[in-house]
């Protein structure tokens, strides 16, 4: 049963024109980088690549591919009411919620590990030094986690849950964090940072958390997520949606 | 009109049913009504709870800056003491702008849509340009709220607070006029922008990421084109992100498009703009033009089956 469910939701996520449209979005940093080595100059590429890694896929990429998946994970089902079959089978209720959480988080992976890597290939002609594509690829595959998961939690709450995520991420993330210092502590993208500055030696990784300050935090969001969402979904009530 | 008195028609009930005999208010006037629905809808007003926090939560955080400039300069006895300058003012709240953009574009375009209410508004006397160009003209009205508002307030806080509030005003008047005529031109593109994206979503969610992919991802690509690829042609890139647009027309109406120096390149979008070296008057055309086009295609896309 779980293991339809993986699947049912693996294809209602991916099986849409939406997840093309995402996985465009992925091709950007591809595109950008093929340019950037046509353009000759490959002096900095190291740097290019920290640049692209942390401002276009930790900051956009990520957030934004957790946020369709996430929301959309369990959140259309509730909208187009097909939650009432779920919920009527004699599935666990945490079980759905972990099934979604899981395969929202593998949804992101996907998009953003292999454009991850695909980027550092081309734009270092390698791997590179100083175990720069693992800090990117587990602090990738560990943001994944930790925002899909915020956001299936969230959309369990409301029915809004998409436009919650977006001013938390590029209102609160992104501006607020910017102003204050003290709200690192509740960011996702600073636990991302945290954990990449932590796997890599390059200087030009830095961030404001420590590797295992980043990681209980991380744990702390993921399991906070899970049991908020089982508990409300526990609660739900058909047909009293707003 | 004068009507014959009608002759009683109903066969064995009389209904009731009347024709209507009031003025009749025509194309104007539904158009201004559907520009007030819309702007009341924007900031929630006759809908549910959540649609109210969540605009007037997005105007508290706009007004954030203005709100800390003017308790700061209340306790700080100086007085030519700015920490959010007018000229920096929208490029501090773009964030904000674009989620706010995102949220009510794809409300006032898509709940028509989704409620199949836009028939019904193709019915009435008012044109499918009408309907467009009343939502392009309502969200840049609302967005008025979170640009020049604040502004407003920050200046007359300021005015208030000063020593000399005279002198301060006589100082600093310049400015009210710079910042009505950036705002405005920022709320114009903002505005035909966000119902452009929205209009071609089919879902709501998905107009929301839309239109916060279509200026975010448009501002890092153009930033990362700029800052890394070496070559001057790449200078033109600039035109295809909205906010570097607009940051150069606020820029070039302060008359503050910075110094170019060495690092000019990878810095923040408006020293990526002064680098490029255009003509400053170039960027209030060119964000005029994405205004243009931008409602050009919204027209057109609801003169097309919708």
């Amino acid at each position: 049963m779980t293991r339809t469910l993986l699947m049912l939701t693996a294809h209602q996520l991916l099986g849409q024109r939406r997840a093309i449209v995402i996985a465009l979005l992925a091709l950007i940093p591809i595109v950008i980088t093929l340019l950037y080595r046509l353009a000759g100059d490959t002096e900095g590429a190291y740097g290019f690549t920290v640049d692209m890694v942390g401002g276009f896929v930790f900051t956009l990429l990520l957030p934004i591919g957790a946020l369709v998946f996430g929301t959309a994970a369990l959140g259309s089902e509730v909208e187009d009411g097909t939650i009432v079959y779920l919920l009527a089978r004699p599935i666990a209720r945490w079980r759905i919620v972990v099934a979604k959480a899981v395969v929202a988080s593998l949804a992101t992976m996907v998009l953003t590990v292999p454009a991850t890597l695909i980027m550092v290939l081309i734009a270092l002609e390698g791997l590179g030094s100083d175990s720069l594509w693992l800090a990117a690829v587990v602090a990738g595959i560990a943001g994944s986690i930790v925002y899909s998961t915020l956001f299936v939690g969230l959309s369990t709450i409301t029915g809004r849950a998409l436009i919650i995520g977006l001013v938390y991420v590029f209102v609160w993330e992104a501006f607020i964090t910017s102003l204050f210092d003290g709200t690192r502590w509740i960011s996702v993208r600073q636990y991302v940072f945290g954990i990449s500055d932590a796997l890599t030696s390059a200087p030009e990784v830095t961030a404001s958390l420590d590797g295992s300050q980043a990681l209980i935090a991380s744990a702390i969001v993921v399991a906070v997520s899970l049991l908020v969402g089982v508990r409300f979904l526990k609660r739900f009530e058909i047909g009293e949606q707003s | 009109m004068t009507t014959p008195e009608p002759a009683p028609s109903g066969a064995i009930y009389d209904l009731g049913y009347q024709g209507y005999e009031g003025p009749r208010l025509g194309r104007l006037y539904a158009l201004w009504s559907l520009y007030l629905l819309s702007l009341r809808n924007a900031f929630g007003i006759g809908r549910g709870a959540l649609p109210k926090v969540l605009a007037f939560g997005l105007v508290v955080f706009a007004f954030t800056p203005a709100v800390v400039t003017l308790i700061v300069g209340a306790v700080v006895p100086a007085d030519d003491f700015e920490i959010f300058a007018p000229r920096d003012y929208y490029g501090i709240i773009q964030f904000i702008l674009v989620i706010f953009v995102a949220a009510i574009a794809s409300d006032l375009v898509g709940n028509d849509r989704r409620s199949r209410t836009l028939a019904l508004y193709f019915s009435r006397p008012i044109e499918r340009d009408d309907y467009a160009l009343a939502k392009i003209a309502a969200l840049s009205s609302s967005l008025l709220a979170l640009t020049v508002l604040p502004q407003v307030v920050m200046f007359a806080g300021n005015a208030l607070g000063a020593a000399n509030g005279l002198d301060w005003m006589r100082d600093n008047v310049d400015d009210v006029p710079r910042f009505v005529a950036s705002g405005l031109i920022l709320c114009v593109t903002f505005g035909a922008v966000g119902i452009l994206v929205a209009s071609y979503a089919e879902r709501r969610a998905f107009a929301l990421i839309s239109v916060v992919a279509i200026f975010f991802v448009s501002l890092t690509v153009v930033g990362i084109i700029i800052s890394e690829i070496d070559s001057d042609q790449v200078r033109w890139s600039l035109f295809l992100s909205p906010l570097h647009v607009i940051d150069g027309s606020t820029a070039y109406i302060f008359d503050a498009i910075p110094q170019v120096d060495e690092f000019s390149r990878n810095g923040e979008p408006i020293n990526q703009v002064a680098w490029a070296d255009f003509p400053g008057y170039i960027w209030p055309l060119a964000s005029l033009a994405w205004a243009a086009l931008a409602s050009a295609i919204v027209v057109r896309r609801f003169r097309g089956s919708i």
